[in-house]
């Protein structure tokens, strides 16, 4: 049962050590969370041993008492930091607030109180024996009431803690399961060695174990957090990320390595759950890409992600989270994939549906604009078959009126004759029943003239009747033509009134009724000689010259010339200005008529005395000649 | 003291329809008659120009209204501008009984319209009736 002296005072060396060498290592690593509780524990325990090596060490009782008294103030803390590491732990550090704290310190401070007093008052150690240990010595203790009071109270405390470490392995998930599986194994350690000393049956008796038992736990429980790499991730709002979720769930922590994966995300990657836990996230395939250099920098993100998983292309909303500690510092990213396949071809479905209904809207647009144009044109041609048919109207009523005042005229000077004849056959009755044979004879004459004139007038009717509804079809000819025809036909009245004819030089190509027009032109040549008067060299002028609607023709003499009351009359039918001169009248109307079937005007250019110009238009050919002609 | 015979202005271009006129007057002897052919010189009578300045101004006018130089209308038109004239009958005798000749004598102020009969003896009795209401009934300011 005797342990070689110098083991043991090893064993407590390293356990200071140890314990003090995990403080510091977790004094690098305090920014995690349920560090800072235990680097006090391990500080608590490395002291505690530290105590215990120099009790053992000292010579003299005095000093032996010192530095067991001294332990006290590691052996005081072990309970409480053990309870604050497991509340921290387990994210019940809510519950760690002053006023809890200063309840936890009660006990504790009454302790060292005792301990440090108990001479006075002899509660902890009731008597202090140095007991002769053969290569050391030590101080056998007998227990006051305090102490077990203290000893209670500490199994509690970690008890406590060791107790809620295990509820939460048993309600964590996977990834947290071992490690407070390992903490809370870690902890029975010293309960366990203690409670042997406690009770004197450790085979190590009247060695205490519980330093060496604690630096253990501290060793087993910084290698199940560091070997988990857990104590640097601290699994903040792991409980709202449900693991049956349908979205999926990655945690990476500063280094990209997973942390956790729950079974959504899981199901995308298409590994199994373990493979992959602490390993790199790049070994995920959706990280395969670029992604997480491109969300190294960001800080909180939203970006929607094409994957070709398991389950063909897929589409997925990506939202990080950054951690961080309560430091600032940063712990990892929380990465949820929400799968948006659906809602995305949804979405492309209802795109191709706008598009498709775009084009519909302006397929139909641009129809309704070319009907729209069409409806424009139509009405434009409607529009102008109306002013055309307006004009057309206008233009009848004038013909209608013409008409009417060429129905008048006709019957006012056919009724002439036939008063004269009538009247006359009434004085010839008169006549004969008298038996003056002088007055028969005369008034006969009157008789056979009037029915002679009425017989003009008729034919003339009868020609004017005729221009414009016989019509022989319109040719290219010369003016210079028609001319020559005309004086061939005056060519008698021309001779006999030594009339001198000037034509010009040349003439323009027209596009007529050639016998008519040459008819009009005679009648002028005639009406011209007719009116000449006593000219004493009487000229008759042929020409032309160009206007603004067409070209100009005229016949000018140098007769008597006509006053301009009468231009417009001399147009009427059977209008004569000298009732003695030949014919019917009808002589200008019908040359009118001939002018007006051509398109053109014709108009009188006199003065009474001074020669007259009868001047008439006609299209030019260039406009009315078709193109092939 | 016999009556003096009124005078009858009788403007007509046709000889045939002047001579019918004529002589139904001369039969009836109830006006002497003046016979001018054309508008220009049946102004000249009225307005006692020229040959005519010593002529007096006749009692009734009688006029055709298709006359070479100025027509019936604008010897209408002449006599309304003369306040002299005006005080003349004026009587369209003419062969056309168009509307638009009737409407356009009496808005140049013509007193009555009448159209040529066909007949001798119906001219015969429209000279007559003529005779009758103007030289007859019809009280004259002259």
């Amino acid at each position: 049962m005797s342990l070689p002296a110098l083991y043991y005072l090893v064993l407590l060396a390293l356990s200071a050590l140890a314990s003090a060498a995990i403080a510091a290592f977790c004094w690098t690593r305090r920014s995690s969370l349920g560090t800072k509780p235990f680097i006090v524990l391990m500080v608590a325990v490395s002291f505690w041993s530290f105590c215990d090596l120099m009790r053992l060490l000292s010579s003299d009782y005095s000093t032996m008492v010192f530095w067991d008294k001294m332990s006290y103030l590691g052996i005081v803390l072990v309970g409480p930091s053990w309870l604050a590491f497991c509340l921290q732990y387990t994210k019940r550090d809510g519950q760690l607030n002053r006023r809890n704290l200063a309840l936890l310190s009660i006990v504790p401070l009454v302790t060292l109180v005792l301990v440090f007093f108990n001479e006075q008052f002899g509660l902890i150690w009731t008597d202090l024996t140095v007991v002769d240990l053969g290569q050391f010595r030590d101080l056998a203790h007998g227990h006051g009431p305090w102490f077990w009071v203290n000893v209670a109270y500490s199994y509690l405390l970690i008890l406590t803690g060791t107790i809620l470490l295990f509820q939460y392995a048993l309600r964590s998930s996977s990834l947290y399961r071992n490690q407070a599986k390992v903490l809370a194994l870690g902890a029975a350690i010293p309960l366990i060695s203690n409670a042997l000393y406690v009770a004197g049956v450790s085979p190590f008796y009247p060695l205490d174990m519980t330093t060496l038992a604690f630096s253990l736990t501290g060793l087993v429980a910084a290698w199940g957090m560091f070997h988990f790499k857990l104590l640097d991730i601290v699994p903040v709002a792991y409980d709202s990320v449900v693991s049956s979720m349908a979205d999926g769930v990655v945690i990476t922590d500063a280094k990209n390595r997973v942390a956790d994966i729950n079974p959504a995300a899981l199901k995308m990657s298409g590994l199994p759950s373990q493979e992959i836990i602490g390993r790199p996230a790049d070994l995920l395939p959706m990280f395969k890409s670029d992604l997480l250099q491109r969300s190294s920098s960001a800080i909180e993100s939203e970006s929607e992600l094409e994957y070709p998983g398991p389950n063909g292309q897929r589409f997925y909303d990506l939202r990080i989270s950054v951690l961080y500690d309560p430091q600032g510092d940063l712990l990892g990213r929380l990465w949820v994939f929400r799968d948006i396949t659906d809602r995305r071809r949804a979405q492309d479905e209802l795109f191709r549906a706008h598009q498709e209904l775009e084009r519909r809207v302006a397929e139909r647009t641009s129809q309704l604009a070319e009907a729209n144009l069409s409806l424009k044109e139509q009405m434009a041609e409607l529009k102008q078959s109306k002013k055309e048919r307006e004009k057309l109207i206008a233009e009848l009523e004038i013909k209608n009126s013409e008409m009417e005042r060429f129905t008048y005229t006709v019957s006012h000077d056919l009724r002439s004759p036939l008063i004269t004849i009538k009247g006359f056959l009434g004085f010839l009755r008169q006549d004969l029943a008298k038996g003056s044979n002088l007055r028969t004879e005369a008034d006969m004459k009157r008789i056979e003239e009037a029915v002679d004139r009425m017989d003009l007038l008729l034919r003339d009717t009868l020609a004017l009747s005729r221009i414009g509804r016989v019509v022989d079809p319109p040719q290219y000819v010369n003016f210079g033509e028609i001319v020559k025809e005309a004086l061939d036909q005056v060519s008698l009245q021309i001779r006999s009134s030594k009339v001198r004819i000037i034509q010009a030089e040349s003439y323009p190509v027209v596009f007529v009724d050639r016998l008519r027009l040459a008819e009009a032109l005679a009648n002028l040549i005639e009406n011209s000689i007719k009116y000449m008067g006593h000219q004493a060299s009487p000229e008759i002028e042929i020409g032309w010259r160009k206007l603004a609607d067409g070209t100009a023709f005229f016949v000018r003499d140098n007769g008597m010339g006509l006053d301009p009351s009468q231009h417009q009359k001399v147009f009427e039918l059977f209008y004569k200005v000298d009732k003695k001169s030949e014919g019917t009248g009808a002589g200008l109307a019908i040359v009118k008529r001939i002018v007006e079937v051509h398109g053109g005007r014709i108009w009188i250019e006199s003065e009474a005395g001074k020669g007259c110009s009868v001047c008439f238009t006609l299209p030019r050919s260039d406009l009315s000649a078709p193109k092939s002609a | 003291m016999s009556p003096k015979i009124p005078t009858v202005l009788l403007i007509e271009d046709d000889r045939d329809h002047a001579d019918l006129i004529m002589r139904c007057f001369e039969d009836l002897r109830t006006a002497q008659i003046r016979w001018m052919e054309d508008g220009e010189k049946a102004l000249d009578y009225l307005l006692h120009r020229g040959e005519f300045a010593e002529e007096e101004t006749p009692d009734l006018i009688l006029l055709d209204l298709r006359i070479p130089k100025y027509d019936g209308h604008d010897i209408l038109q002449k006599i309304k501008d003369c306040e002299e004239l005006l005080t003349v009958p004026r009587v369209i005798l003419t062969t056309s009984d168009n509307p638009m000749d009737v409407r356009k004598a009496y808005q140049n102020h013509a007193n009555s319209y009448l159209v040529k009969p066909l007949g001798l003896e119906e001219f015969r009795d429209m000279i007559t009736e003529l005779g009758n209401y103007w030289f007859k009934y019809n009280v004259s300011c002259r």
